[in-house]
């Protein structure tokens, strides 16, 4: 399998390999139980899949430390025993598998602080790793352009591109290569396996990295059971999409 | 045992059995007993079920109810009245209940007036709209004749005091049963009314039900079985009673010659000058669009004759505040024309109706004399209906309809059956009443028609996902509805919120999405989520009368701006009413008749003679029907009941064309050709392009299509398995199961007070139906959608008959080579609608278009 890149940043399924270093972000732990107070009665199945696919990964690189870019859990209002043993087991699972966990704070997140005081670990803002600058993405700290790193690294936005072909309609989830201000972005896909995430061609995003400005310049990287498939820019996408309709 | 009843009583017997009172007051009212009274009420005295089948204008609400009145009457004057309710009258229509609760009042008010003294014999009507007060007020004085709908009937059997008031029911009367019948919601009842035998130990059960075939399947479905015995009933049918002027009408002289244009202006002559010769037209288009426009064009042509004040439109999609005025109008008599879809084809009282126009083919006999049965109000009147035909297959098409009318051969209903998800409900439904034991509760369940032959293991599939056996045991706590004791053969509720989620999320109607459509920033109207999923950016439509042109769709507002020109979106295809398998059956053999006399050398006036003998049609129509055969005669062969012919055909720039004369419906072609293109995409791995319509299909595409080999290998036996194969990847599947999980309450609508609106539930939906597909690909309610779309949207079944016809050689398959489309192939190409299909895995999708793409865009990976 050929390597993709971006900006130096290698695509390993739906986390970012920087030397070492693994990223992954928005896995949403618990979101069957926030559809089940919804009233869709879909039991849990997918801490099962997040394990599986880590696993995968881990086996197959050389892998030291990991970044969890927020939003480890979906909810913070309302636990059920069961998620908070579901949260902690995973931190555990963390822990026994690298040699470094950095816990970034996500949106959905007020929660970890305390499972992550409970397993000694920090909670931070940031996190840099040579040129990088791995953040959330749901807010834009004021220093953030003052800092030398070239490329900040987002989640929260959950991107994927939506296609359609005469019936059918299938979601990719994918990457998004771009730029912020003066700095190269990347927006990762969510780490999780309940739904694909919001549709970048369709709908409105979500980050303020991303609001109230156009995205038709960035590429998009499409992911699928770690085959990365490059699809161009989002202009181009749009413009092209509508012939296969 | 069904039997149809054949002794008609006379009066003289009849007013025998009735209360001296009531005997009074219906002599005071009427000369006489209709036909239908002198059949039924007798029957209905001693107890015995009935099915009476009878036009409207009968008096059918008094067959069903004059010896019940009469029963109360008797126990009134004895003052043995006690408070509980004695009659049930449910029907499908709230409408339709508060008309029976009002004409009600006459008799029973009247009766007491003949008595001379008070006789408090109690009715109410209570729906989902009965407010609680008056919900208490039932509870402290129950109607003795209690007027409900069959979803809430179903509500009521759970509720813990009134419960007991329905514990001594003697008569049932079901209004309208034949449009519950063809349903969910009727399946829904029949458990419904099996929960209710149950409980009270029997009852009389009257079904009340328009024209439909067969009428003993009806009568089963109404009164149930008893240990795998159907039980007792007697038919009634006085249709014939009711004289039928029913003529086909082709605007123009030739339909085959002229252009739409035409016959566009024609056909709003032809439906001006009828409307002037009579005094009140009832109009029928087959879509809510269609009613739109014929209002539009009418007053647009005649804007002397049609203003607001005397013509309306009458669809569900409009406010119910204006169907009401339409309705009431009408009854008052101030419109001269309204103009409907499908929503006036049940029997609220519309009052005098002197002739119905329906525009284009109903696409069934049964439709066609359900709405023209709409005219002519009293017994004696005729019922009056013109078809006017657009073009030359609608022509033939109408033809049969009305041959077959005057026949008297009706379409025969499809009664869906063994429908996990409503069993699902009604089941948690049952555990709300009490503890049950297994085995008695799978024969409560298998007395319904629907149910009949469900097998123990459908059966203990549902109580086990009721049971939440799919999840682990510490959280079974969360989705688990029911409590199952396999050991003591036992089940009930569990959770004490149960009553309250069934009673909020009952019922078998989806919730349908409709989508804003926007125009500069103003919402000018909705429509619906399938129709909106077809609108490609520059497709324009019709909508309120005028022409948008489609830009694009966020979420559920579709933006657009007003444009002109003809809409090239015909917005009637998502609603369309597929043919009757029938009704096309009868146009095959007739094909197969017209072969018979070309291949014979007949006279040209000899075969006119007979066509206008056969159909009962003019002889404009008979002379537009023979060139347009004598066309497909001369230039191809006619495809019939005999011969099921595929045409080859090669089109521009040498795409393939195969086309399939298959006259059976679009419901089994939409079977016939999927399986077809499913086994082609498998075999040559080539992207098909399919096409579905009422009289046939077709396949495209760029390289060989195969389709006379690959259809050749379909057999009675595999196509089932095909099908379920090729629907797997659909969103047609994927809508369908979310509408099941929400029947079988895996989705709940209501929930701790909260309304989901529809978008949402739908992308929850699709997270459902991936984690059901993963855990279990025979999960019952996965089943159910799987079934639900090939034996309900699609008719596998009558497909199987079709292959049947062709295993043992009653119906051949030929093949024919054409350089320009045939006749009857060029309506077929003209009016279907596209889809390509392509069945392969998600990740096989993904690379297929990103390559397409790619290709488009021309960019390669950029190097790093």
């Amino acid at each position: 399998m050929t390597r993709k890149l971006i900006y130096n940043a290698e695509i390993v399924d739906l986390g970012l390999l920087i030397d070492h270093t693994l990223i992954i972000s928005d896995l949403h732990i618990g979101y069957e139980q926030a559809l089940n107070r919804e009233g869709i009665m879909v039991p849990r199945f997918q801490y099962k899949k997040i394990l599986e696919r880590l696993n995968e990964i881990i086996k197959s690189f050389d892998i030291e430390r990991i970044v969890v870019n927020g939003d480890i859990k979906h909810e913070f209002g309302r636990i059920t025993r069961q998620e908070w043993d579901e949260a902690l087991d995973f931190i555990i699972f963390l822990n026994n598998n690298f040699d470094e966990v950095i816990l970034l704070k996500g949106n959905h997140d007020n929660f970890t602080k305390f499972i992550a005081d409970k397993t000694d670990l920090g909670v931070y803002e940031t996190y840099s790793i040579g040129d990088f600058i791995i953040i959330h993405g749901d807010k834009i700290p004021d220093d953030l352009m003052t800092k030398d790193e070239k490329t900040i690294i987002i989640g929260h936005e959950h991107p994927c591109i939506g296609i359609r072909n005469g019936e059918r309609f299938e979601k990719i989830k994918c990457y998004l290569k771009g730029s912020y201000k003066a700095k190269n972005l990347i927006i990762m896909p969510s780490f999780n396996f309940v739904s694909e995430g919001s549709d970048i061609l369709h709908e409105k995003s979500l980050s303020p990295f991303l609001k109230k400005r156009s995205i038709d310049e960035f590429e998009v990287y499409g992911v699928e059971n770690f085959e990365v498939l490059y699809f161009g820019r989002i202009k181009d996408i749009i413009n092209v999409k509508d012939r296969f309709y | 045992m069904i039997e149809r009843q054949e002794k008609a009583y006379k009066d003289k017997e009849i007013y025998q059995i009735l209360h001296p009172w009531v005997k009074k007051w219906f002599k005071g009212k009427f000369e006489t007993f209709s036909e239908a009274q002198r059949y039924a009420i007798m029957d209905i005295h001693i107890g015995e079920n009935v099915l009476v089948s009878s036009p409207t204008g009968s008096g059918k609400t008094l067959t069903a109810f004059l010896s019940i009145i009469s029963e109360l009457t008797h126990l009134a004057e004895k003052d043995e009245l006690e408070d509980k309710v004695y009659c049930l009258y449910i029907s499908p229509l709230k409408a339709l209940d508060n008309d029976i609760e009002k004409n009600l009042e006459e008799p029973l008010s009247e009766i007491e007036k003949i008595a001379g003294k008070k006789l408090g014999i109690r009715k109410a009507v209570r729906t989902g709209d009965t407010s609680q007060y008056q919900r208490s007020k039932m509870l402290k004085t129950p109607p003795h004749i209690l007027i409900t709908t069959p979803e809430t009937l179903s509500i009521l059997l759970c509720a813990p005091k009134f419960r007991d008031k329905l514990k001594d029911i003697k008569y049932l009367i079901v209004d309208e049963i034949h449009s519950l019948a063809d349903n969910k919601r009727g399946v829904h009842m029949s458990l419904t009314l099996e929960r209710l035998q149950n409980l009270t130990g029997g009852f009389t059960r009257i079904g009340l039900s328009a024209t439909v075939h067969p009428l003993e399947t009806i009568a089963s479905f109404l009164v149930g079985y008893d240990n795998g015995q159907v039980r007792n009933c007697k038919v009634v049918d006085v249709n014939y009673l009711k004289q039928l002027d029913m003529k086909v009408l082709c605007p123009v002289e030739d339909i085959v010659m002229s252009d739409p244009e035409e016959v566009n202006t024609a056909l709003y002559n032809l439906i001006h000058g009828l409307v002037n010769e009579h005094k009140t037209t009832l109009i029928f288009t087959n879509t809510r669009s269609g009613t739109e426009s014929v209002v539009f064009n009418l007053k647009k042509k005649f804007p002397d004759f049609y203003n607001h004040e005397n013509i309306m439109a009458h669809h569900s999609s409009l406010s119910r505040d204006l169907r009401l005025e339409a309705e009431n109008k009408l009854k008052d008599g101030e419109l001269k024309v309204v103009v409907s879809s499908t929503s006036l084809e049940l029997g609220i009282d519309i009052g005098f109706i002197d002739l119905v126009v329906l525009v284009s083919s109903p696409k069934s006999v049964s439709r066609a004399l359900q709405r023209i049965g709409r005219s002519g109000h009293k017994l004696h009147d005729k019922s009056k209906g013109r078809i006017i035909v657009v073009e030359r297959d609608d022509l033939v098409e109408c033809s049969l309809i009305l041959k077959n009318a005057v026949e008297g051969k009706i379409d025969e209903i499809h009664i869906p059956q063994n429908c996990l998800d409503v069993l699902s409900q009604q089941i948690y439904g049952m555990s709300i009443e009490g503890k049950w034991d297994i085995e008695h509760a799978y024969n409560v369940i298998t007395n319904s028609y629907n149910y009949r032959n469900l097998t123990h293991n459908d059966f203990i599939s549902v109580l086990s996902y009721l049971a939440g056996d799919y999840t682990s045991l510490e959280d079974r706590y969360v989705y688990a509805k029911i409590w199952v004791d396999y050991k003591e053969k036992m089940f009930g509720k569990r959770g004490k919120l149960a009553r309250m989620l069934y009673s909020t999320n009952i019922g078998t109607i989806p919730d349908r999405s409709a989508a804003r459509v926007k125009c500069n920033g103003e919402v000018i109207g909705r429509i619906e989520e399938d129709f909106m999923e077809k609108l490609r950016k520059g497709d324009t439509f019709v909508l309120g009368g005028k022409i948008y042109r489609f830009n694009y769709a966020r979420g559920m507002t579709v933006n657009v701006t007003p444009s002109s020109g003809p809409p090239t979106i015909p917005s009637w295809f998502s609603e369309q009413l597929p043919l009757s398998f029938d009704l096309a059956m009868s146009i095959q053999n007739f094909r197969a008749i017209m072969d018979f006399k070309f291949k014979g050398n007949k006279k040209k006036d000899e075969i006119i003679d007979y066509i206008h003998e056969y159909l009962y049609v003019d002889y404009n129509a008979a002379n537009s029907i023979y060139s347009y055969f004598r066309e497909q005669y001369m230039y191809a062969q006619i495809p019939s009941a005999r011969n099921l012919l595929i045409e080859f055909y090669k089109g521009y720039g040498g795409r393939k064309f195969v086309i399939f004369h298959t006259l059976f419906g679009r419901r089994v072609n939409d079977a016939l050709s999927r399986a077809v293109s499913f086994i082609i995409a498998e075999k040559f791995k080539r992207d098909v392009m399919i096409s579905v319509s009422d009289n046939g299909f077709y396949l495209s595409s760029d390289g060989k299509v195969g389709g006379f080999d690959v259809f050749t290998e379909l057999t009675p036996d595999n196509i089932e398995e095909i099908l379920i194969k090729a629907i797997d990847k659909t969103e047609t599947l994927a809508a369908r199961f979310r509408h099941c999980a929400g029947r079988s309450l895996m989705i709940l609508r209501r929930y701790k007070g909260n309304e989901k609106s529809v978008s949402r539930q739908q992308i929850k939906g699709k997270i459902l139906l991936k984690f059901v597909k993963d855990l279990d690909d025979n999960f019952s309610i996965l089943r159910e959608a799987r079934r639900e779309v090939i034996e309900d949207y699609m008719d596998v079944n009558n497909a199987k008959k079709v292959l049947a016809m062709i295993a043992d050689g009653r119906m051949n398959v030929n093949k024919i080579d054409t350089t320009i489309p045939s006749p009857f192939a060029f309506n077929l190409i003209a009016q279907s609608y596209l889809d390509v299909l392509k069945y392969e895995e998600r990740i096989e999708f993904i690379r297929r278009m990103h390559q397409a793409i790619i290709k488009e865009i021309g960019d390669e990976l950029p190097e790093e």
